[in-house]
Formats: C-alpha cells, sequence, structure tokens
C-alpha cells in the first residue's frame, strides 16, 4: 500500500510565494550592505554593551589608555563592559562614556604617540 | 534588545553564550548567531577567551539539540495509539521514518549550519520520527562543530568591525534558509505538475 500525503495545491503557492518574498527581501539587503560597505563602514559610537579591549581595538588605542580613563587598574577585571564598569564605580553610564571619548580624543589629537 | 544581549556577553563571557546557543538550539528565538560573532569578535580584542568561547558554544548547541530530539520523542510516544488508531496515518508515519533513517543525518547535518534556522525543527522532527539516537547525536556534533567554527570565526575575523558583518551574516543565514524553502516549494509544485 502506498500512501501519498499532499498539501493542498493553494498551500504549496502560498508557501511559495512567501519563501520567494522573503528571498528577494534578504537578496536586496544583502546588496545593500555591500553597497554600504563599498562607501566605507561607519565606526560604531561609545557604548554601553563594548568591553574595554574591543573598543580600544575598534578605535586603535592601547587598551590601558582607556582603563586608566575608566579608573581601572591594569589587569583587574579588565572584561567588564562599560556598563558594567560603571555600574562597578557607582556612575551614571553617561559619565563613564564621556570620560572614555575624552581619552579617545587626547590620544588621537597627541597623534598616538 | 541587541545591546542587551551583546552587554550580556561581555559581562558573563563564555557562559552567556553557551546558554544562548542551548536556548537558540532548543526552539526559543534567541539571535544565537549574533551572539557567536560578538563573542568571536570579543576573543579577537582579548576580552574573552577563544577556546572557552567555541567549547561553551558547541556544549549549549549540542544540549539544546538534545532536548528538542527527547521533546519529540516524547511526544510521538504520548501520540502513538492515535498513530495505531487509523491505517493509513499509521503507514505514513511508517514511511516517514523509513525516510529519515535513510537521509536524516544529512539533513541533520545541513539544518545545524546551512540552513540554521530550521534546525530547532528538525530536532523535533528526527525526534518524532525515531531517528537512530546515535545517528542523531553524531550528525548534530559533526554540524554543530560547523557551526559554532564558522560564526566565531567569522566574529573573530571581523573584530571591530562585527556590527556590520554581524549585519551581513545574519541577512545571508535568512537568504538561505529562505531560498532553500522557495526551492522545496518549487520542487513540489513542480512534482505535482509533471505527476498529474
Amino acid at each position: 500500500m502506498r500512501i501519498r500525503y499532499r498539501l493542498p495545491r493553494w498551500a504549496l503557492i502560498t508557501g511559495f510565494g512567501l519563501a520567494l518574498g522573503f528571498t528577494l527581501i534578504f537578496a536586496a539587503k544583502m546588496l545593500l550592505w555591500a553597497r554600504d560597505e563599498r562607501d566605507g563602514a561607519a565606526v560604531l559610537p561609545v557604548a554601553g554593551w563594548m568591553p574595554i579591549g574591543f573598543l580600544a581595538r575598534s578605535r586603535d588605542i592601547p587598551r590601558e589608555v582607556l582603563l586608566e580613563a575608566a579608573g581601572i587598574e591594569p589587569g583587574e577585571r579588565a572584561r567588564l563592559t562599560l556598563a558594567g564598569i560603571a555600574r562597578q564605580n557607582g556612575e551614571p553610564l553617561e559619565a563613564l562614556v564621556i570620560r572614555i571619548e575624552a581619552s579617545i580624543a587626547s590620544w588621537q589629537a597627541r597623534g598616538n604617540d | 534588545m541587541t545591546d542587551q544581549l551583546l552587554a550580556l556577553i561581555g559581562d558573563w563571557g563564555a557562559l552567556a553564550v553557551g546558554v544562548i546557543t542551548f536556548l537558540a538550539c532548543a526552539g526559543v528565538p534567541i539571535p544565537a548567531l549574533l551572539a557567536m560573532l560578538a563573542a568571536g569578535a570579543f576573543a579577537a580584542s582579548g576580552d574573552l577567551d577563544l577556546l572557552a568561547v567555541g567549547v561553551a558554544s558547541l556544549a549549549g548547541a549540542l544540549a539544546g539539540d538534545q532536548v528538542g530530539y527527547g521533546i519529540g520523542r516524547l511526544g510521538r510516544r504520548g501520540t502513538e495509539s492515535w498513530i495505531h488508531r487509523n491505517r493509513a496515518r499509521a503507514a505514513l508515519f511508517a514511511r516517514a521514518q523509513a525516510s529519515v533513517e535513510r537521509r536524516g543525518m544529512l539533513a541533520v547535518f545541513l539544518s545545524r549550519w546551512l540552513v540554521s534556522a530550521l534546525g530547532p525543527y528538525v530536532n523535533l522532527l528526527a525526534g518524532v520520527a525515531r531517528m537512530n539516537w546515535p545517528g542523531f547525536s553524531l550528525a548534530s556534533l559533526a554540524g554543530e562543530t560547523l557551526w559554532v567554527g564558522i560564526y566565531v570565526g567569522l566574529g573573530y575575523a571581523a573584530g571591530a568591525n562585527v556590527e556590520s558583518v554581524a549585519t551581513a551574516v545574519i541577512d545571508l543565514s535568512g537568504l538561505a534558509a529562505s531560498g532553500a524553502l522557495t526551492l522545496l516549494f518549487g520542487w513540489a509544485l513542480w512534482r505535482r505538475r509533471t505527476l498529474r
């Protein structure tokens, strides 16, 4: 006995249409991304989720410069995000971000010496 | 949600990535790709340990797969009498089971990394169709190793550009899943037309 389970034709056509629609949307998003990358990727603004090392790497700055600005001794719980450091210091995140941005600007103004 | 997820990974490290891949593979809609990409990028900047991130991601993913498979098997056990109440239905399930035994390992392997959005559903189906457990586990291990390696590796390579790369990778993953479904539905429509 051969049993064949068949979806109704309208279900197949609806499924096909939806899947094709999503395929086209994702393809268009990929094309837009490629165009934006060609024009140059933007530097991410300083945000609370960023760990110190990640931020230092994205700005091409020694980690120690940012650790000092955050009030952390080198090697001391350096893995925390900026939000985590602000909580640990008992200060608002905005205040820490302003200090970090100032230290980045100061380092860049000195010509990375 | 993205910022909160990234902060979670920054603060909790490999443990957070492991929990996220576990939940994602068990069927909870949570952006595991983004988590692995970010953890890879944080490892590149020295904030996390690359090996710990890889091991935790893989362990979480494998455990999530087993949970999905287990739920499928339990669900099948609960509906066993319903399946056998009807001869046609029982024959249909027998065919589905035979099909899973023949091609199940390939389906499990490919749905881990190539069309990973379908992974949780394949876990459930494999359990319902009673795919043999060693075969499922082996295919899961091979596929998840590749999945974790690709996304953590991409994050590590992307480094500070991870947000831009993440956007592209997530869209690419969506493109692969929707493209596969388009081909599947197209094939079914074409087959129905030629069989008529």
